[in-house]
């Protein structure tokens, strides 16, 4: 006897009360058998649907035999076993047989795994709080002007997502690949490099795949603009809060929470008395719901906001958090509500008891931090919460008088434990000396470069407040730091593509900038903002994401307009695109997919090498990774690099301990079929390098500009980049680059306001013309 | 002699780079058939040491264009190349140098500590080729290297072993 309790036709779900066939016997049991649901997406499947570790090692081979690693070790120990440590220095081997080139690959994959794992467990996340509200028959809709929605979901996974449902489905697949490529890494699994190499990028690219599953969900669960070109502008700076209002400050990445509170506030109609500030992600996020959320600013302003006592209550989520934030928040009788199994602090779970209960305790008791893990009550206890505290907390919503500040830093001995602990080694002890006699200038000076870690406070043997010290050396500036950011549009139009496809294929528009990443910078963060406008005057498309998209809104002319109210939000030449928070910058990737597949009627599904192979060959894009903070930003990295996307990292990225560089002056590395003639010929070496890190901001320009050629750039479009790269080169050197000769194929390539030098620099050169193929890597492509 | 290295995150294992004092560099440089100088970006801040390394008799690359312009205003030309790319070559047994000849001794200054160690460590795990630290700060990963110097002396150092 079977009795059916309920049929779905997305997933038939049988619940079956009691069964005694003979051979079976039991009740109570739920079995579940996949979904039924008619195909609509014609498409005819590729050979490389949901790929594992083996499918696209071919591909990841080419790769890393013309990209080869560079290892630079951070230490010569393994410590990952009780075998260990192991000292692998000197050709030496560990107990397990693991040799130092092979451990840096290893260590190199759980890096990418880590910040893998952190996006995919966001998207679990939404994807679950999505369907429970939403239902998994929840219709993914993008709007008329975007018909692929998930470009990087149809090539790799090869369904065309219409429900939310088909993104639990996705996961699925992404959460099984993650868990091969970690059990990979334990001691005694795989013994060589070019392996961990070949599945850090099947992660990147499952890293890409599970931040597009993120986006999509957070966009139509909690309707962002889809692709809008004209979202609205939102404030960003220290200096945006209201001081009459109650303040809810949010930190992390996953907007769940901070969108329950918004929700409360204008249920309540509170939103004259209480106002929602943001700081990383989830501030992105937050504006793309209600732009008039403010951002605080990225990762670096957490530390100075906390420490300036602004926020009654801190809400965290996860990613990008303080681990101390429970601790810096006390000092300030600020309240913390965690709210994420992935940062709970040791905190008490309240999460069962009633929000009036919880504020009482908190109020009463002497702590100033709970975990709640009910977005909704989280989101009830921090508005209350907010509102009853804000009165009470007036004297704490400032930094310490000048004359504490100077007391403090009169302790200081000058011993240089801070500036030997300080990430970008600024002479703290000098400006310290200097700031004893009241003069703090110097002070203010040396926090333009600041990423605000603390490090120099911890090392402090007098326990000086370094950080609060510089704070207050620049308290004028900071309260009036305002400007302003355009709101994350999410993913680009269909539209859009259709008009920029050729010209960036053709090489007309000279290339495609994405700056992604995190804000600890080497040189200050006005650097992004000057890389980015430096390429917007020259007419090339910028989009951005996260901290960086951050930092280039702080960044004001000498009019103090904010590049986003400069430059138009469209996907086109000359314009500035704000994608969203961190898992947004999918859709720089998704964009150069879909040129493959909108401009040159490339299929999708389970295609990857063959889009991967065209936007190596064909698409002018760049990413820039200027600051390089977690595991994630690598990840980010390594997805782009196996879709042929080359990154350019900042000087701190060189800790990730691997790069992918080209040799261009070993010709028979750049070797490419021509699907013209079917010949194997030697193209010219562009992209040069997969995976770089720049010195300086000059350099990284440089970088730039010849990192968006492309093989297959017509003479036109290759001369308009070589033009540029003449031009930054001379603006920068005083000279011509000497390896002009390897970039321009024909005369019809060289620049016309160059001519003459140009063509002097070649005849040295012995330069000869040569043909432009029609590019691949892929033999089959030539059959 | 044992000498805490500058920054605090410096600390790779049991090799420590040898300390030095300026005649030995000297001799270090004397005795290297194709030395070659590393200046990176920092060294485009410092008026002083560059115009001390300008004047030295060694194949000098700078790693990023300030640097480089900061030599050509001094009537010295350099090589350019990119940090990382450069370390490439210098690791790969194919490339013969900028003059012909393969590279035996690397000396470095001028370069964002973090990213120098991360290079020097390169050189030293994956290839032949001597390191020798000429900033102001200890690095241990080096074969050899200054000692943490005050700037006078440091200077001192930089005349005493490239003039």
């Amino acid at each position: 006897m079977i009795e059916f309790d309920k049929i779905s036709m997305d997933n038939i779900l049988v619940k079956v009360k009691k069964i005694d066939s003979g051979i079976i016997k039991g009740e109570n049991i739920t079995l579940e058998f996949g979904k039924i649901r008619e195909e609509t997406w014609e498409e005819k499947e590729g050979p490389q649907v949901k790929p594992n570790i083996f499918t696209l090692r071919n591909w990841d081979f080419k790769l890393l035999s013309r990209y080869k690693p560079f290892y630079s070790p951070l230490c010569d120990f393994c410590c990952k076993c009780t075998f260990g440590k192991c000292d692998l220095s000197e050709g030496k081997k560990g107990a397990c047989g693991i040799d130092m080139i092979t451990q840096q690959a290893r260590e190199f994959c759980l890096n990418v795994a880590i910040g893998t794992a952190c996006h995919m467990a966001h998207a679990r996340h939404l994807v679950d709080y999505l369907i429970k509200k939403l239902g998994r028959d929840y219709k993914i809709d993008l709007g008329m002007e975007i018909d692929v929605e998930a470009p990087i979901i149809r090539t790799v996974v090869g369904i065309k997502p219409e429900v939310l449902g088909d993104l639990d489905e996705v996961l699925k697949y992404a959460e099984e690949q993650l868990t091969h490529v970690l059990a990979s890494i334990a001691t005694g699994q795989e013994g060589s490099a070019i392996d961990y190499e070949s599945k850090a990028l099947h992660l990147g690219m499952i890293d890409n795949l599970a931040k597009e599953v993120a986006d999509i969900a957070q966009i139509i669960g909690f309707n962002y603009p889809k692709g809008d070109e004209n979202a609205p502008l939102a404030e960003i700076g220290l200096g945006t809060y209201d001081a009459n209002k109650a303040s809810i400050l949010t930190i992390g990445h996953n907007a769940i929470v901070g969108i329950e509170i918004l929700d409360y506030i204008e249920q309540n109609n509170l939103s004259d008395r209480v106002e929602v500030l943001g700081i990383c992600c989830t501030s992105h996020d937050l504006t793309r719901r209600n732009s008039r959320v403010k951002i605080i600013g990225p990762l670096s302003s957490q530390l100075r906001f906390v420490r300036a006592g602004i926020a009654d209550v801190i809400v965290v989520d996860e990613q990008c958090i303080r681990t101390d934030i429970v601790e810096e928040a006390r000092k300030k009788k600020s309240f913390v509500i965690a709210t994420s199994d992935k940062a709970c602090y040791g905190l008490e779970d309240k999460t069962e008891e009633p929000a009036d209960k919880i504020i009482m305790e908190l109020l009463n008791g002497n702590k100033n931090a709970v975990l709640i893990h009910d977005p909704k009550k989280a989101a009830e206890v921090a508005v209350k919460l907010a509102l009853l505290v804000s009165p009470i907390r007036k004297d704490y919503k400032k930094l310490p008088d000048i004359k504490e500040v100077i007391e403090d830093i009169r302790r200081c001995t000058k011993c240089y434990n801070c500036q030997r602990n300080c990430p970008v080694n600024l002479d703290i002890p000098d400006a310290i000396e200097k700031a004893k006699g009241g003069n703090l200038f110097e002070l203010s000076i040396i926090r333009e470069e600041c990423i605000a870690c603390g490090r120099c406070e911890s090392a402090c043997p007098k326990g000086i407040k370094i950080v609060t010290a510089m704070e207050k050396a620049t308290e004028y500036i900071v309260k009036n730091e305002r400007s302003k950011i355009r709101v994350g549009r999410g993913p680009i139009k269909d539209t859009e593509i259709r008009k920029v496809g050729q010209p960036i294929v053709f090489g007309e528009i000279p290339g495609v900038i994405l700056f992604a990443g995190c804000s600890n910078y080497y040189n200050g963060a006005k650097e992004v903002g000057e890389i980015a406008e430096e390429f917007l005057k020259r007419n090339y498309i910028v989009a951005a994401t996260g901290c960086a998209a951050m930092s280039i809104a702080m960044y004001k002319d000498e009019e103090g307009k904010s590049l986003y109210e400069k430059y138009p939000g469209s996907f086109d030449a000359g314009c500035l695109v704000n994608l969203g928070s961190c898992v947004a910058n999918s859709h720089a990737i998704g964009a150069a997919i879909k040129i493959a597949n909108i401009f040159a009627k490339k299929p999708l599904r389970g295609n990857f090498e063959v889009i991967a192979d065209y936007i190596l060959n064909r698409v002018g894009a760049v990413a820039v990774v200027w600051g390089t903070m977690s595991q994630k930003a690598i990840a980010i990295a390594t997805g782009a690099n196996r879709w042929g996307i080359p990154v350019i990292l900042g000087p701190h990225g060189v800790k990730y301990r691997r790069l992918l560089l080209g040799r261009k002056d070993r010709e028979e590395d750049w070797y490419v079929y021509d699907a013209r003639t079917k010949k194997r010929v030697i193209a010219d070496p562009v992209p040069e390098h997969l995976l770089v890190v720049a010195e300086s901001k000059e350099e990284a320009m440089i970088w730039i500009a010849k990192l968006v050629m492309r093989p297959n750039d017509t003479s036109k479009g290759r001369m308009i980049k070589v033009a540029h790269y003449i031009d930054l080169y001379k603006k920068l050197f005083g000279k011509l680059p000497d390896d002009l000769h390897l970039y321009i194929r024909n005369e019809n390539e060289i620049p016309f306001n160059y001519k003459d030098e140009v063509i002097k620099i070649l005849k040295e050169k012995g330069w000869k013309p040569r043909e432009i193929p029609d590019p691949t890597l892929l033999e089959r492509n030539i059959r | 002699m044992y000498v805490k290295p500058w920054y605090h995150g410096d600390s790779f294992g049991n090799r420590y780079a040898m300390v030095i004092d300026y005649k030995y560099a000297k001799k270090i440089l004397n005795r290297c058939k194709n030395p070659i100088i590393i200046a990176g970006e920092l060294l485009s801040r410092d008026k002083e040491a560059i115009d001390i390394i300008s004047k030295a008799r060694y194949d000098i690359v700078s790693t990023t264009p300030k640097t480089y312009i900061a030599f050509k205003d001094r009537d010295r030309e350099t090589y350019y190349e990119s940090l990382n790319t450069l370390i490439n070559l210098l690791k790969s047994d194919d490339w013969k140098g900028f003059n012909g000849k393969e590279y035996d001794l690397a000396v470095f200054i001028g370069i964002f500590h973090q990213l120098l160690i991360q290079m020097i460590s390169t050189l030293r795990n994956f290839s032949n080729v001597i390191t020798m630290n000429a900033s102001r700060f200890y690095v241990s990963i080096a074969d050899y290297s200054f000692p943490n110097l005050d700037r006078d002396t440091w200077l001192e150092y930089l005349r005493k072993t490239f003039l």
